[in-house]
């Protein structure tokens, strides 16, 4: 499980930063990306993982991001994060076949347990 | 030769000594009618078939010299033997009448013409006039005055006089002015002024001289004592002479069977019995009077009486009718003058009161407070305003409970016109109790669903008016059947005018409706403000959920960071296992309040949550036109003027209620940005809008306010800030997070000169087929 790479998607450093950090220190290997095209562009989408993807974000949102996979066959589970609260959003992600949502500011624990789901 | 003398009106045989009971006993009117004195408008008092004995009257037919018609002593004034009635006119008279015309250049159609005098042998001089009627000639002789003014005497006094009438200033200064000038003109004993007023009824407003009836000045006469056709008559021939009130009507005599001669222009008519019967009673020997006429209607009269026969000739007649037509004149400048000044004064009034009601935040509530001023807006002696059941009133009124009935009352009738009436009790019969305070009502509505009555009330007319005699002319009927006394008394009767007031002019009637109109104005405009209020209340709630959000999302961040730094920290703690307890405590309490931040900003998300986006094709046009109509309510008392120039009527994708947040948040601001400018600076506000690039639309909201700072530029878009010191700082943040929402983008040009404009775009929706 320790193999598989987490990706975090979030247009504003910190939050990458701070997530990596949880992350590291759950023992998962990680990857930030500041925006979606630069995930998309850089990150290995047939490699097994996961991708804890902020669902707003300038350019290409979330949802985007998550087409974009699904178009690509991509193996990587979405974990789509978001401090809207967009519940009806959530289900349309969830309906597209995202593994999880979660609402910012989250407990660590909800978040290594459902990166944990994701991964297994 | 062979004449057929006919006495041609039989009412005035020399002989009977008492004309009036002839005169009615000769009235058609039916058995058991009941006797009314109003019968004098049926006699025919143009046509009487005499003349007064002092002078002669021969009448030819135009063109002839020969004379068909003829009454007088033409024996004892002209030295003719004989009848006059079918002789050549200069064999009675001297000379041809065509002589006579061609000399004073005599036409038809004229009033009586001065063709000259004449001197019979050891006789009185006689004047000559003449005038045309129905294809006949109408020749009166009249003694001329001995030792009659020279014309320059004349002039002079009748200078004198129209310059005293045209030096006053008020109507009764003119009057005085105008009977002192009479009587210094004809010597009559006493010289009135008698004004008709606006029910037929008279007053004497001027009196020059003295009489042993008494004076009469501010007396009022009842309409029956001038019957209508004498009023025709005196509209049509403007001076009356009665030289002798005891002479003997001299009938006129004919060739043959003519039609009744119209005397109506004839200075020596005979006059009707009972006008003769009303001037004895009042101790009136020998009596004129002169028409004054404004334009066709016959203002009044000037009266004059003598207490011995008295002449007036032809000269002094015109000068009199020229004196009572400078007199006309010189009323028509006062009445237009003093209305016009009136008009004004009541019109400031109301706009001064308007102005009152408009600034303040309740039309009722100021009303009330401004009772005495609404009172003043039209003359009146109590003011009643009614509003939702309260009741407010000033002045002299009746009762609560009677002002409540009356406003129900008034109500009840169409409220787009005042009601009015200077007999309300005769109307409303609940009014009779109060009619000594409130004879009198003026009544507007504003407001068909929450009524606003107005009242204005006038008590009873002066409680009693001084009458020279009854306006019921007294019937002795029982006493003497079929016979009928005009009034045998003129001492001044004392009748009191019961449930009367004084009458509500036009412009008074249109006063209140105008003030009706403005305050509908300003209520409507108040209903509309407070809408205004609450409805940009309810879109800032609104919008609250769509800031709610935003700040979300804002916060949330922030607060993630946090707590993934706090429990990662607290983690790596733990797995050292060499940290110190209290420090791990604390980090995971840190972790514990950016959880509970991130509660509370949910549950604050949720008690304002907003309903979904309903994008929907809108116009553009109408989005702003809706906008404006309650973003600008106010715009006109702000001296602020808008244009609005969209393009074309183009469609975008919109949620209609958050795009018309957005106009109404911008409208708002440019509007309270120009509020603040010095009165002279232009307050102009512009919306446009037009395509841009990748199918959207830009709309453009431009002021010529003061501008925007650059550091308040910077964070305009923020949250919680606001340049304006009562705003919330949320409207441009909303702003902005719909119009992202939408797709769109919105910024803002400020100018260096001054003035602002905000852009903002959102999608163009596609024109379906």
């Amino acid at each position: 499980m320790r193999d598989k790479l987490v990706h975090i998607v979030d247009d504003e450093e910190e939050v990458c930063q701070s997530t990596a950090f949880v992350m590291r220190i759950a023992g998962f290997p990680c990857r930030s990306w500041p925006s979606g095209d630069a995930f998309l562009a850089g990150a290995d989408l047939q490699a097994p993982g996961c991708v804890i993807l902020d669902l707003r974000m300038p350019g290409i949102d979330g949802l985007a991001v998550q087409k974009t996979l699904t178009q690509r066959e991509s193996t990587l589970k979405v974990i789509m994060v978001s401090g809207h609260g967009d519940l009806s959003v959530a289900r349309v992600a969830i309906d597209a076949g995202a593994s999880d949502f979660i609402e910012k500011p989250y407990d660590e624990k909800l978040l290594i347990a459902t990166v944990e789901k994701a991964l297994a | 030769m062979h004449f057929l003398q006919r006495i041609r009106h039989k009412r005035h045989q020399p002989e009977d000594l008492a004309p009036i009971v002839v005169a009615l006993q000769h009235d058609t009117r039916a058995e058991g009618e009941t006797l009314d004195l109003t019968a004098c408008d049926r006699e025919p008092i143009h046509q009487p078939g005499a003349i007064q004995p002092h002078g002669i009257l021969l009448v030819l037919e135009t063109g002839s010299e020969a004379i068909s018609q003829a009454a007088g002593d033409v024996r004892g004034l002209l030295g003719f033997e004989g009848q006059a009635v079918g002789k050549p006119f200069a064999e009675v008279v001297g000379t041809r009448l065509s002589e006579l015309t061609e000399a004073a250049g005599f036409a038809p159609g004229q009033e009586p013409l001065f063709l000259g005098s004449v001197q019979p042998t050891g006789g009185q001089s006689l004047d000559i006039l003449a005038h045309e009627r129905n294809g006949l000639v109408l020749v009166e002789l009249e003694p001329s005055l001995q030792d009659r003014p020279s014309a320059a005497r004349l002039l002079a006094r009748l200078r004198a006089g129209v310059g005293e009438v045209k030096k006053a200033g008020c109507l009764e200064d003119a009057c005085q002015a105008a009977t002192e000038a009479v009587r210094r003109l004809t010597g009559h004993d006493r010289v009135l002024a008698y004004k008709f007023l606006e029910d037929g009824t008279g007053k004497v407003v001027a009196e020059s001289g003295s009489h042993p009836s008494g004076p009469f000045t501010n007396h009022h006469f009842p309409a029956s004592d001038i019957p209508q056709q004498a009023r025709a008559l005196y509209r049509q021939n403007l001076v009356r002479v009665i030289v002798d009130v005891d002479y003997l009507p001299v009938p006129l005599f004919s060739l043959d069977a003519a039609e009744e001669l119209d005397m109506s222009d004839c200075a020596l008519r005979s006059v009707s019995p009972i006008h003769i019967q009303y001037l004895k009673n009042m101790a009136v020997a020998s009596s004129m009077s002169v028409s004054i006429l404004l334009g066709d209607t016959l203002w009044g009269l000037i009266a004059c009486h003598g207490t011995g026969p008295m002449l007036v000739p032809y000269e002094m007649r015109e000068a009199c009718k020229h004196l009572a037509g400078a007199l006309a004149q010189q009323i028509e400048t006062i009445v237009t003058r003093d209305a016009s000044a009136e008009a004004e004064r009541l019109t400031r009034l109301r706009e001064d009161l308007l102005a009152t009601l408009a600034q303040s935040d309740s039309v009722e509530v100021e009303l009330k407070r401004s009772l005495p001023a609404v009172a003043g807006v039209i003359p009146s002696s109590g003011v009643i305003v009614c509003y939702g059941g309260t009741l407010a009133v000033h002045g002299a009124t009746p009762s609560p409970e009677e002002c409540r009935a009356l406003c129900d009352w008034t109500r009840r009738r169409d409220a787009t016109i005042p009601y009015s009436s200077n007999a309300l009790s005769e109307e409303l019969s609940a009014a009779e109790p109060y009619a000594a305070v409130a004879s009198g009502a003026l009544a507007i509505t504003a407001g068909a669903e929450n009524p606003l009555d107005m009242i204005w009330l006038r008590s009873e007319y002066p409680e009693t008016i001084e009458w020279a005699g009854r306006p019921e002319k007294q019937s002795a009927a029982s006493e003497q059947p079929g016979i009928l006394t005009p009034r045998l008394s003129f001492e001044t009767w004392r009748v009191s005018v019961e449930g009367k007031s004084e009458p509500w002019t036009e412009s008074e009637i249109e006063a209140a409706q105008r003030l009706r109109e403005g305050i509908e104005r300003i209520r409507s405009r108040q209903r509309l403000a407070s809408l205004q209020a609450k409805v940009i209340h309810m879109s800032r709630v609104n919008a609250m959920g769509t800031m709610a959000s935003a700040i979300a999302h804002e916060l949330n961040q922030p607060l993630t960071i946090v707590r993934n730094y706090a429990s990662g920290l607290s983690r790596m703690l733990e797995m050292r296992g060499d940290g110190d307890p209290e420090l791990a405590d604390i980090l995971g309490r840190v972790a514990e309040q950016a959880l509970r931040a991130g509660e509370i900003v949910r549950h604050l998300r949720q008690l304002v949550s907003r309903g979904e986006v309903a994008l929907e094709p809108q116009s553009i046009r109408q989005l702003v036109e809706s906008a404006c109509s309650i973003a600008l309510l106010d715009a006109p008392r702000l001296h602020v003027t808008a244009a609005i120039a969209i393009e074309d009527d183009t469609k975008v994708l919109v949620d209609a209620i958050q795009i018309q947040q957005v106009l109404l948040n911008l409208l708002r601001n440019a509007v309270e940005a120009m509020s603040t400018l010095e009165p002279e600076k232009e307050r102009k506000l512009t919306i446009s809008s037009s395509r841009v690039a990748e199918g959207f639309v830009k709309v453009s909201v431009s002021d010529t306010g003061p501008g925007i700072s650059e550091d308040v530029r910077e964070r305009l878009f923020s949250a919680f800030n606001s340049g304006k010191k009562d705003g919330l700082g949320i409207g441009l943040s909303i702003c902005r997070t719909i119009v992202e929402a939408h797709g769109g983008k919105i910024w803002l040009d400020d100018f260096a000169c001054g003035g602002t404009t905000f852009h903002f775009t959102v999608q163009e929706a596609l024109q379906h087929a």
